[in-house]
């Protein structure tokens, strides 16, 4: 058993800020991402749709959900430059992250969409919204309400996923872990580190899904 | 009084069911016109087609002289209160009323609130305008429900049992505020059960049997001068379930 030194790291500490900034912005450029497409695909496909944009939607969401995030990565990242497409990696990584989870949670405001009663289309229809106006005015404020607890545990998740974009040029904080441990070899006190500092990334979001509740629940039945 | 609704020959199936067949109907502007008939007569559905809810199968349906093919032949004209309400719960109760007026007339968001207070106040609920719907009784929600209909001055409020889920004292109060429109001469028509509570202001009862009218007239004739052996079979039931 050896002896737990936490001043190795200290040397360290001020390369911190920017792997948590990294991480920060590849967790919530992804989770925005995710947020609009999940909306666009998610009502897209409660409708009846054109069999070519069908197609396209299904495919889209089935196999993001089908593959692992890190072969996913490695496709935008490694692949694709194989077709003459080059992506910077910080845009590598949160167009892949926002891909990733706009495919789980479209399917979440898809199924909110549809847990929305009948009745309400119909009094919309008969006070004269038409489709656009439903959708937008009647329909997904009372879905997105339903779908935020699961929105705010994909925005955790994203934050955790983003530890795989270590696997790309890109120094958040795991990559910085690694580094360190390369340099100290003390990797339980790295290791706990980090993943305290994740601990209190999701933590904080969990506070304000809470907080987001219950704002928006003044209405609900 | 111009003729608002002409039904010449209407039928509607669902699937293999027919639940509508060769009817013919009319509703004068100002009549207030209530449906009656046992479950599954077809009453929701023939108001329904009329709405524009519900595509016809055969004949048609005239609105002033236009054919009803969807709720876009009849918004604006055609106002509905269902039995559940429908109200937008993420709306507060004055932003049920003023939200589609900005919406859809393009109204001004402080004018439509005013609007908005005057229908509120109306129906008796002025009180509850910064609320949301889920605090409110059945009751009010169902005024609250006729309010919004109101905002956009339809030529024709359509009702389909807005008494059914409410205890008798709230259907009461909806019955009230139904009764106050028909003295300011508003066009109704109203499927309901509860005969005994609009037998005072109906101009006229149809009596909906099996998909088609069987007997109609004033209450008078319905109540007691008509020996129609199907409605009086009818009138026995729910006489007996009304008290
Ligand atoms: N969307 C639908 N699909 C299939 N069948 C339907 C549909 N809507 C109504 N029906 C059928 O049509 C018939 C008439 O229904 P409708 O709701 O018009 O009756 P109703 O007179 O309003 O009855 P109630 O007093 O119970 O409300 C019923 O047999 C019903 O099962
Ligand atoms: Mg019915």
């Amino acid at each position: 058993m050896t002896n737990l030194d936490f001043t190795t790291l200290l040397p360290y500490i001020n390369l911190l800020p920017a792997a948590i900034a990294i991480t920060l912005q590849v967790g919530l450029g992804g989770f925005i991402l995710a947020i609009v497409l999940a909306i666009v695909v998610g009502s897209l496909r409660t409708r009846k749709l054109n069999w070519v944009v069908h197609l396209v939607l299904t495919a889209y969401v089935e196999f993001f959900r089908g593959t692992p995030l890190l072969v996913q990565l490695f496709v935008v990242y490694y692949g694709l430059p194989s077709f003459g497409i080059r992506i910077e990696p910080m845009i590598a990584a949160i167009v892949t992250m926002g891909l990733n989870s706009g495919a789980y949670l479209s399917e979440v405001v898809r199924a909110s969409i549809l847990s929305v009663d009948r009745g309400q289309y119909e009094a919309a229809a008969m006070l004269g919204y038409n489709s656009m106006q439903t959708i937008s005015q009647i329909i997904l404020p009372q879905a997105l309400r339903i779908a935020v607890p699961t929105f705010m545990n994909g925005f955790s998740s994203i934050i955790k996923e983003t530890s795989l974009i270590s696997v790309l040029p890109v120094i958040e904080l795991t990559k910085l872990g690694n580094q360190i441990y390369a340099k100290t070899y003390h990797p339980f006190e790295i290791y706990i580190t980090m993943a305290i500092i994740y601990f209190v990334m999701t933590y904080s979001v969990t506070f304000l899904a809470k907080w987001l509740e219950r704002r928006l629940s003044v209405w609900v039945n | 009084m111009g003729e608002l609704i002409r039904i010449s020959n209407l039928s509607k199936s669902f699937a293999d069911t027919t639940v509508l067949q060769s009817l013919d109907m009319q509703v004068n502007s100002g009549e207030i016109v209530a449906i009656i008939g046992s479950s599954g007569s077809g009453k929701s559905t023939l108001v329904r087609c009329i709405a524009g809810l519900e595509s016809v199968s055969g004949g048609e349906i005239l609105l002033d002289g236009e054919a009803v093919v969807n709720t876009a032949s009849t918004y604006g004209k055609v106002g509905m209160v269902f039995q559940n309400f429908n109200l937008f719960p993420h709306f507060t109760v004055g932003e049920n009323i003023s939200k589609p007026l900005q919406t859809i007339l393009k109204m001004k968001g402080d004018i439509a609130a005013e609007k908005a207070k005057i229908l509120l106040d109306k129906v008796h609920i002025l009180d509850k305008f910064e609320q949301y719907p889920n605090s409110l009784s059945g009751g009010q929600k169902q005024r609250l429900a006729i309010a919004r209909a109101l905002a956009m001055e339809p030529e024709i409020i359509i009702f389909d049992e807005p008494t059914s889920s409410l205890d008798p004292e709230l259907a009461h109060e909806v019955f009230e505020t139904i009764s106050d429109l028909a003295k300011e001469g508003q066009t109704m028509l109203i499927v309901t059960h509860q005969i005994n509570a609009i037998r005072r202001f109906a101009t006229r009862i149809v009596f909906l049997n099996k998909g088609k009218i069987e007997v109609e007239g004033t209450p008078d004739y319905i109540f007691h001068q008509s020996d129609n052996h199907n409605l009086q079979q009818f009138l026995k039931q729910v006489d007996f379930a009304d008290i």
